[in-house]
């Protein structure tokens, strides 16, 4: 109880802190609207850690701004986006709608932009946003290739790497030809989720830099015949496949089944989009403590995920407030604490005063070598061509 | 009378016409609009093969050692329903994790032979029967389920035939029983388990939690590939494209079966003259093998699933060939039950709700069966739900309820609709037999001494329908308790079920906890189960005609 008022008390600063630098009407007017206003956040709600912190936060918009919110929790994000879809289909264009903020990224953001389902942009009027890295950190203003406009807050950042087992190698392979020896000197103790797995595509989107000829290419969009261009990724998986889990023959659904694959001693790694999942998993004690994340050479994709606000949500103003709430530095901070959920902030620290840093002071995750995601209509192009190579 | 009977029929075709024809159509409609012109981009000829195998091969092991079994145990089935029972109630998830923990290369049972018996040091390479590449995991796991369903139902339609009259003709003839069941008894009963047979068809071309547990996970089943597609932002016009060929393989997969079917009663025409055939001496007891190992190695792996959920296995490696690490504790526990708790009594008030009203509308179609004749179309109006893929017609379903309105401010209402499109023709399959096999003669006589319809329907039909209606409801308990996607969208997931809760929670989580929501999502249903088969106990005591079966 005396660790929520405190919490509060910060937050309540921090607010304070921020509004001295932005314009006030605006904003107030949204505050006064949202008082009273409930909220439907559809978030995945498949880690207890991140149920917490949004049962945290809860909390605190209740006190602090009278904002009423739920966690929605969903298995898959895509479920929310085909609520919206089907209200939008049923003429719950403007009002009426059931989902007021979606935790979402990539090609959920664009599916909902592309179809014009997001309202107007509200990004700019969040006073903590002018806290964030907006003006150079690419994978805030881009979301997979795709321009974010204000219609989503970015709320942290996701890095791709594979975490090893420390107690048993004393430096895990950092390009793709390590691995690939690695891989043979320790036959099935390597597995990769198969592809549509977000996970599994990343992994070959990051093979797929290393590999071809002008990895450039994959900035630009997928035309015809770029399937050939892939011809040397291909190639490279079907010498690592035999050394794979189970020869290749099965591959893991999703990147949370490695944890316990490796828990129960099959593999030796895991592949994560979650850089402070190294700490994280380790403060939560979901992992033992001789994890380590790999570094690669080539550098890591990186890319952000959001609070996007459905445009027939009748709730706006709530939404807004509770994105907002987010994005504070108690917010934020809090959200890297390895030990609640070590999640890595998108505030820009040198923006916050030295009161603010503090509170970040010990939760830095060091970020790899940022590499953007390739531009997105080469997922299918992958996926398709992974599924006809391996799975026929 | 007339008047009245006909205002029945014509209220039972609006009520089934508006309750499931109409979000089917709709649904059926947005598929084949939204999806035909994606067809070609989602053919998967080695997907679709897939699916129909392991469709085919686990319907028809679970229905060979379901008459097998039935052979064997004629008049000890009581027993054999007393372990059915719990396998029945229990959701495929649970099984299939059970399973997995029992047969995986890193799983107990290895650890306990390694490497004194296998010669195994580290965990092998190359295992794969706990998630075969060809879905003989998978098959083996339905097959599991559906068995139980299969015993059942013979064991209700065995209620309504006269099978001590034949047993007597069969013997006199000197046919040994087992022999006599599998010539005289099979024909009469296979003919009457074709609908069901469609029904687990069809649920094994669709589903999707098994595959997702026991493999094949290289080249998955269709419909595992349509729900990860789903979930993984794939265009919906391809994802609706899915749905219509999931919906017609299904038709070529029925197809193929019925033509099984057919040769089946074809071969027993032309082999009148030589029935003692050495077939009939085998193949009950070959059945019976098969559904008795299969019964046995699930309630084995479910057995494991207490000892599973109290070794933490979080936060540490447990070293191979190692048993545990040495920490035994209730945390998995205390986690799972802080989420499951609070979701209970909306859990069971739309599980109730559901029951209810499906055994309503199943006895008024039935009560009207009796004056107009058997309509066949009606039931397979009811049967269509569970013939389609849920994931097409829901969607339009959905879109129903939002435009009228009630989604997603009238959660309990529109999820007991959702969940009765599923219930109800489960529910009316299991009491119609009963109900048409109700002996006629019964209503003359009671009419003779000078009973109404009303009182004769509660003081003579009802308790000799009691066994199969306490049945249905707990059935009907368990069905919707299961259902997943219906209730999302009946409620766009603001309503929490246990299995919804479970579900959001079982990804990431170690074997401990999947272990106790295993064991907390069969606990309930099963509880059911037991509650009913106390309860027609109870009831059949007093009645000396109704013990037994």
């Amino acid at each position: 109880m005396r660790f929520l008022s405190l919490g509060a008390a910060i937050t309540a600063l921090s607010s304070i802190v921020s509004a001295e630098n932005t314009d006030n009407t605006v904003w107030d007017r949204v505050l006064l609207e949202a008082h009273g206003q409930t909220v439907y956040w559809n978030a995945w709600g498949g880690d207890d850690n991140i149920n917490d912190y949004i049962e945290w936060a809860r909390v605190q918009v209740a006190e602090i701004y009278g904002v009423k919110l739920h966690h929605v929790k969903l298995i898959d994000t895509a479920a929310a986006i085909q609520v919206v879809e089907m209200e939008f289909a049923a003429g719950k264009r403007e009002d009426g709608g059931s989902v007021d903020m979606i935790w979402i990224n990539g090609e959920n953001f664009a599916r909902l932009k592309r179809q014009d389902m997001l309202g107007q942009p509200f990004v700019e009027d969040l006073p903590n946003y002018s806290l964030t890295d907006f003006e150079s950190n690419l994978s805030i203003q881009q979301d997979f290739s795709e321009k974010t406009e204000g219609l989503e807050s970015p709320w942290g950042l996701a890095q791709f790497t594979i975490l090893f087992d420390t107690a048993r190698f004393e430096k895990f392979p950092t390009t793709a030809l390590e691995l690939l020896s690695w891989a043979e000197s320790n036959p099935g103790r390597f597995a990769y989720p198969s592809p549509p797995n977000f996970v599994g595509t990343t992994f070959i989107k990051q093979l797929a830099l290393e590999t071809m000829e002008d990895p450039s290419l994959l900035y630009s969009p997928a035309v015809e015949n770029s399937a050939i261009l892939l011809e040397p990724l291909w190639s490279y998986l079907e010498q690592l496949h035999p050394y794979l889990w189970r020869q290749g023959q099965a591959f893991p659904d999703s990147h949370i089944n490695l944890r316990d694959l490796f828990n129960r001693d099959e593999i030796d790694v895991i592949l994560t989009f979650n850089p402070g999942d190294a700490a994280a998993l380790v403060a939560q004690e979901i992992m033992p403590p001789s994890i380590a994340p790999a570094t690669f050479k080539l550098g890591h994709i990186t890319n952000t995920h959001f609070l996007a606000l459905p445009g027939n949500s009748e709730s706006r103003a709530g939404a807004m407030v509770v994105a907002n709430f987010l994005l504070s530095p108690a917010a934020q901070a809090r959200k890297a604490d390895p030990s609640i959920w070590g999640d890595t902030t998108v505030l820009d620290l040198s923006k916050l005063d030295a009161l603010d840093r503090n509170l970040f002071q010990t939760y830095t995750t060091a970020l790899g070598d940022a590499v953007l995601e390739p531009h997105a209509s080469w997922v299918p192009v992958l996926e398709a061509g992974w599924k006809s190579k391996f799975s026929q | 009378m007339d008047t009245l009977a006909r205002t029945a029929v014509i209220a039972a075709l609006l009520i089934v016409g508006f309750v499931i024809g109409f979000p089917l159509l709709l649904g059926l409609w947005q598929s084949l609009y939204g999806g035909l012109p994606y067809l070609s981009n989602v053919f998967d000829s080695a997907g679709l093969f897939k699916s129909a195998f392991t469709a085919l091969m686990s319907s028809a092991l679970a229905l060979f050692s379901a008459v097998g079994l039935a052979a064997i145990f004629q008049g000890k089935q009581r027993a054999l329903t007393w372990i059915s029972l719990p396998l029945l109630a229990i959701p495929h998830a649970a099984i299939a994790q059970a399973i997995s923990l029992l047969f995986g290369p890193s799983s107990f049972t290895i650890r306990l032979l390694s490497p004194w018996a296998t010669g195994y040091t580290s965990t092998p390479n190359n295992w794969l029967w706990d998630q075969h590449p060809d879905g003989w995991t998978l098959i083996i796991v339905l097959a599991m389920k559906e068995l139980p369903f299969f015993l059942i139902l013979i064991y209700n339609l065995s209620s309504s035939l006269p099978l001590s009259a034949w047993q007597r003709g069969s013997t006199s003839l000197g046919y040994s029983r087992v022999t006599g069941w599998w010539h005289i008894v099979l024909p009469v009963i296979l003919r009457r388990l074709w609908l069901p047979l469609c029904l687990v068809i069809i649920f094994c071309l669709s589903v999707v939690d098994v595959p997702a547990l026991v493999g094949p996970n290289l080249t998955k089943t269709f419909a595992h590939q349509m729900y990860q597609n789903w979930i993984n932002d794939t265009p919906q016009g391809e994802v609706l494209a899915s749905g219509v060929l999931l919906l017609g393989l299904s038709i070529i997969t029925i197809a193929i079966s019925a033509a099984i079917f057919k040769l089946y009663y074809l071969y027993l025409r032309f082999k009148r003259h030589f029935v003692r055939g050495l077939p009939a001496l085998i193949l009950p007891w070959l059945g019976a093998s098969l559904g008795l190992l299969l019964m046995g190695t699930a309630l084995v792996s479910l057995a494991l699933l207490p000892v599973q959920s109290v070794l933490e296995t979080s936060g540490h490696r447990v070293p191979f060939p190692q048993i545990w690490m040495g920490k035994i504790g209730l945390n998995g526990w205390m986690e799972a039950l802080k989420v499951g708790i609070p979701t209970l009594p909306t859990t069971l008030l739309i599980g109730a709700l559901t029951s209810s009203i499906s055994l309503l509308i199943a006895l008024w179609l039935l009560v009207l069966e009796k004056s107009y004749g058997h309509q066949r179309w009606l039931e397979t109006v009811l049967m269509i739900p569970l013939l389609v893929p849920q994931m097409a017609f829901l969607a339009g379903g959905a879109f129903l309820g939002i435009r009228l309105g009630l989604i997603p401010n009238h959660g309990i209402l529109m999820a007991t609709w959702f969940h009765l499109l599923f219930v109800l023709p489960y529910i009316f399959l299991i009491i119609a037999p009963t109900y048409r096999g109700i002996d006629l003669s019964f209503r003359r006589t009671a009419t003779a001494l000078g009973h109404n319809w009303w009182s004769i329907f509660f003081r003579v039909e009802l308790p000799i329908l009691f066994r199969p209606l306490v049945f249905a409801f707990a059935w009907g308990l368990a069905v919707s308790m299961a259902l997943y996607l219906p209730t999302f969208f009946a409620t766009s997931g603001r309503l929490e079920t246990l299995l919804t809760a479970g579900l959001t929670q079982l990804a990431g989580k170690g074997d401990n906890i999947r272990a106790v929501w295993g064991l907390m999502l069969l606990m309930l249903p099963v509880f059911c189960f037991l509650a009913a088969y106390g309860l027609a106990s109870w009831q059949a005591s007093g009645r000396k005609g109704l013990r037994g079966g």
